[in-house]
């Protein structure tokens, strides 16, 4: 094998050593302590603890006194329960989807597109108060129809029923773009062939196009799952006030309530969480081999099977379903944020912006957040992108293995439950730092950190993909010319990797302004952030300044997914994850 | 200019041989072509030079100074080369100007003097006025020019090319190999260039290194390369020689050639060779004329194809007798053609015998 590995290059001996080599050796040490400071420390501490002996000294005592308790059984039952449930909506919601636009001729198929990808843009606990507010008592939708529950009876969304849904609803979304990469994969020959063979569309896409799709279909489901189970805002939001315990608002709970005491027996659920994560995430890995196995590229798009005079009830049928779900939350939320109290009804008289002027102005604590993360979510992306640059500069291009090792590392903190990393990153930083005497605990930098190791992963891919299709000879002409490797970083990849690591940036920046999973355990008074802000609002029983908010945060972040369409245009494929 | 030399280089992929053994002198200021088949190990070889691979065995030298050993390796950044890449490796983001340039930036040279090379480069190339131009905004040509000019702005011990021209279409290619020729002249840099065209290496090196198999084969000027090769395989590769064992009968009248025997005809070739042995003939289709079946001092041939080629015809014919079956020959003819099935009689104005060691057939 060409060994090109740094190491393989001596210097030459009685020869001043290139100040360039150094560069490189220290840009690689930096990297590796950015991702074993924010990433492999946090998940390397949690399992130690989790593994730690319990209360009673005993063997493995963590896990067992964990896995013994009543409470811990129920709450894992419950997350099984609402996870597979949440999964077979999401499945049949999502493969239903990509087979209509994917293989039939229905119309407005861009439109149907964006409202599918909606969720993506949305975060969770945005999600989960727009269904509260759509099937409430105060739903200006339900009492438009006269259907809304009496006041004073209990939201139905407060339930494991609409737990499951709100989840399958906004995990729909990731089966969606996973069948849909599949059936792409399928050879039109295979269809056709069947076609000839004498089967009807019904019958082709029932023996040859979803089998050779299933394990697309199989991979999305276990996606689904994964993020199901790892889910903290739509649980934060409906799970607590249902009294239904689940795994992450156990954890939650318990770290609120009881602060770093908590954290072994947290430690271990985070453990019990990651292992059903693993697990999905093996059954997703091996679908997703089984996907490439099928065949290799091919460039021919599916026949559009026609549905003839079906089509009008076929399209109808799914704008009624996709308004249902994506459409009327968000139209409940908005209305919502116009009502002046709760139970006061919405008409032209009464509407009023006095919940934006509070949620957005007024109030102290929202400023702050918003500065807060708008300061982290900046922070997070820059120092991501530059990261990303160097990194995939080192493993792509200069074939560091310890480079492709980080980078593999890189990952971690983005797959697993948010829940997860930050416990970790409190184990990581609850302890004074070495140079500093202090703790980060309790400050902005503890959020920082977290997000640092959260989120490098979604800068890092599009710039690994960008360079990976780079040609090498390009770095290798500036290497004749007489560029040093750092020298060659700054004048000919870092301009090259630009758009690439940029468009991984502003996802970060997107990511990160709404970021509730991981702050909700690491937040504290005059650090909050805008995702907690909105929990906290909503939890305080201020519904419209929580949906003031909530909408306020949608619109920026739609603004920002417009920039980056724009932007995603002059880019190769697949780094704008919703661009076909 | 500085001269490069290896000494018993070899270089292995996952057990793969892909440079074994190679021993070659490049003189300062020389042109010399590295040629051979697709996978011969011209590329291993040229990217050696470069520094982005690192020889197993042997030794590497650019001028006096060692670059390359096992575990050994002077970086590319600092052997003062010049590349042009098949691809041309522009920068993209880069003015053309600025691609020229950036060697010179690198070597901290004054910007002044600095402005003033890089238009001379251009000038040089024929393309002074695009220095603002980016790459995307050049034709194939004209890429290739800029890569050159770039490779060359920064007065480079040593041009390495590889493959420039295979990107171009036929006519481009032709405009480019007289570029390369008075560049050549011109800038006093030893060129090393790796093709796999041999009428491309015969119209321009100085010397040619033909490579097989991760083998330097023979290295000689393109005349004696047609002339004289040393082995049966470059006698093939060059030129589409053909080889014909034949056994050496008598000394012969002329110095420096013997009598063969060849399908029961005596022939005159040049080349040594003890009586007796047996050895290879290299013979060339231009060098077979057809002429009338019953012409004495001829070798008796039925025609079996014929295949035309514009100006001549290429004769496909059989040797008749009891050897002749399993040995077919060309011939270049023009004028009047014979006929597929016809007996004609086979004229050999040249033949080149075949060095002891130069594996027969
Ligand atoms: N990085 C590599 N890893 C493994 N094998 C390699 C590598 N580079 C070259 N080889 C192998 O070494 C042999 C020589 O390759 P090389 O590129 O030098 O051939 P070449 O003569 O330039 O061919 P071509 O005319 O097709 O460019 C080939 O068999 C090739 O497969
Ligand atoms: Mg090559």
């Amino acid at each position: 094998m060409a060994d090109t590995s740094l190491s393989a290059v001596p210097a030459l001996p009685g020869r001043r050593r290139g100040l360039q080599v150094d560069g490189e050796k220290i840009l690689l040490a930096v990297l590796l302590v950015y991702v074993g400071l924010f990433a492999l420390t946090p998940l390397a501490l949690l399992f130690a603890k989790a593994f730690g002996r319990g209360e009673t000294g005993e063997f493995l005592g963590m896990i067992r006194e964990q896995w013994q308790s009543v409470a811990v059984q129920r709450a894992l039952w419950n997350t099984l329960k609402a996870g597979a449930l949440s999964t077979l909506i999401s499945l049949v919601i999502g493969t239903a989807m990509a087979l209509l636009v994917g293989i039939t001729d229905i119309r407005a198929r861009s439109p149907l597109v964006f409202v599918l990808l909606l969720p993506m843009l949305i975060p969770s606990q945005i999600t989960a108060l727009a269904w509260i507010e759509m099937t409430g008592p105060q739903s200006p939708i339900l009492l438009l129809l006269g259907a809304a529950p009496d006041p004073g009876t209990k939201n139905p969304i407060y339930s494991m029923a609409g737990i499951s849904a709100v989840m399958g609803v906004e995990h729909a979304t990731l089966v969606f773009l996973t069948v849909r990469a599949g059936l792409r994969r399928v050879p039109r020959d295979l269809v056709e062939a069947s076609r000839l063979a004498g089967a009807g569309p019904l019958r082709s896409t029932v023996s040859v196009v979803l089998p050779l799709a299933g394990p697309a279909v199989l991979a999305g489901a276990a996606l689904a799952f994964v993020s199901s189970i790892g889910n903290f805002g739509v649980p934060a939001l409906l799970a607590i006030p249902a009294r239904y315990p689940m795994i992450t608002t156990l954890i939650y709970q318990r770290l609120s309530g009881f602060g770093p005491d908590a954290l072994g027996s947290v430690a271990a659920l985070a453990l019990i969480l990651s292992v059903l994560a693993a697990a999905g995430l093996t059954v997703r890995a091996f679908a997703a081999r089984r996907t490439r196995m099928v065949v290799e590229a091919t460039s021919a798009i599916l026949p559009r099977f026609q549905l003839g005079r079906w089509r009008l009830p076929v399209e109808a049928a799914t704008w009624v379903l996709l308004v249902l779900i994506a459409i009327l939350p968000l139209v409940a939320l908005v209305t919502s944020s116009l009502a002046p109290a709760l139970g006061v009804p919405l008409n032209g008289r009464t509407l009023t912006l006095d919940n934006y002027r509070f949620a957005l102005f007024a109030e102290q604590a929202t400023r702050r957040a918003f500065a807060n993360s708008l300061f982290l979510a900046f922070a997070t992306a820059v120092a991501s992108g530059l990261a990303s640059v160097g990194l995939a500069y080192l493993a792509v291009i200069r074939r560091s293995r310890l480079a492709r090792i980080i980078d593999l590392i890189a990952d971690a903190p983005y797959v697993i439950p948010g829940t997860v990393l930050a416990t970790g990153v409190i184990l990581t930083f609850l302890r004074p730092l070495p140079f500093l005497h202090a703790s980060i605990y309790g400050t902005i930098w503890i959020l920082l950190a977290a997000y640092f190791g959260r989120f490098l992963t979604l800068a890092l891919r599009p710039t690994m993909a960008g360079l990976e299709v780079m040609e090498k000879a390009v770095d290798e002409a500036a290497q004749v010319a007489g560029a040093g490797p750092m020298r060659r970083l700054f004048s000919i990849i870092l301009p090259m990797a630009t758009p690439a690591a940029a468009a991984g940036a502003l996802l970060i920046f997107m990511s990160a302004l709404n970021e509730l999973t991981v702050s909700a355990l690491l937040w504290s008074t005059g650090h909050e952030t805008l995702g907690v802000m909105v929990f906290s609002l909503q939890h305080e029983g201020n519904s419209p300044a929580a949906s003031a908010l909530a909408v306020a945060a949608v619109l920026v972040t739609i603004a920002l997914a417009g920039l980056l369409a724009l932007f995603g245009r002059r880019l190769p494929q697949g780094i704008v994850p919703w661009q076909a | 200019m500085a001269s490069v030399s290896f000494a018993r280089v070899g270089k292995a992929f996952a057990g793969h041989h892909a440079v074994s053994d190679v021993s070659l002198q490049v003189g300062e200021g020389e042109f010399v072509a590295l040629l051979g088949p697709s996978g011969c190990g011209k590329t291993t070889l040229l990217r050696m030079i470069a520094g982005f691979e690192y020889p197993d065995r042997g030794e590497i030298r650019i001028g006096d100074e060692l670059v390359g050993a096992p575990g050994f390796s002077v970086p590319p950044e600092r052997r003062n080369i010049g590349m042009v890449f098949q691809s041309y490796a522009l920068w993209p983001h880069m003015s053309v100007a600025g691609n020229v340039g950036f060697a010179l930036k690198l070597k901290h040279v004054p910007r002044p003097e600095r402005h003033r090379r890089v238009a001379e480069m251009l000038e040089l190339v024929g393309l002074g006025h695009l220095g603002a131009r980016r790459p995307h905004e050049l034709s194939g040509g004209q890429r290739q020019r800029v890569a050159l000019a770039r490779a060359l702005a920064a007065r480079p011990g040593v041009l390495l090319l590889d493959e420039p021209l295979a990107n171009l279409d036929a006519h481009l290619r032709e405009a480019m190999q007289r570029e390369f020729h008075r560049l050549h002249r011109q800038v006093a840099t030893t060129f090393i260039y790796v093709t796999h065209d041999q009428s491309e290496a015969m119209a321009l090196a100085d010397r040619i290194a033909v490579m097989e198999a991760g083998v330097v084969r023979q290295v000689a000027r393109p005349q004696t390369l047609y002339r004289e090769p040393t082995s049966a395989s470059v006698a093939r590769f060059i030129g589409r020689g053909m080889v014909v064992p034949v056994r050496v009968t008598a000394p012969a009248p002329r110095p420096g050639s013997v009598m063969v025997d060849l399908f029961g005809t005596p022939l005159c070739v040049r080349g040594t060779a003890p009586i007796g042995a047996t050895r290879g003939v290299v013979l060339r289709a231009e060098h077979l004329t057809v002429v009338a079946a019953d012409a004495p001092g001829t070798i008796g041939c039925r025609v079996t194809d014929l295949s035309f080629g514009g100006a001549t015809t290429l004769v496909t014919l059989m040797p008749e007798g009891p050897a002749g079956d399993t040995t077919e020959l060309r011939a270049v003819a023009s004028g009047e053609l014979p006929e597929i099935g016809q007996l004609v009689g086979l004229r050999i104005d040249d033949g080149w015998l075949l060095p002891e060691d130069g594996d027969t057939i």
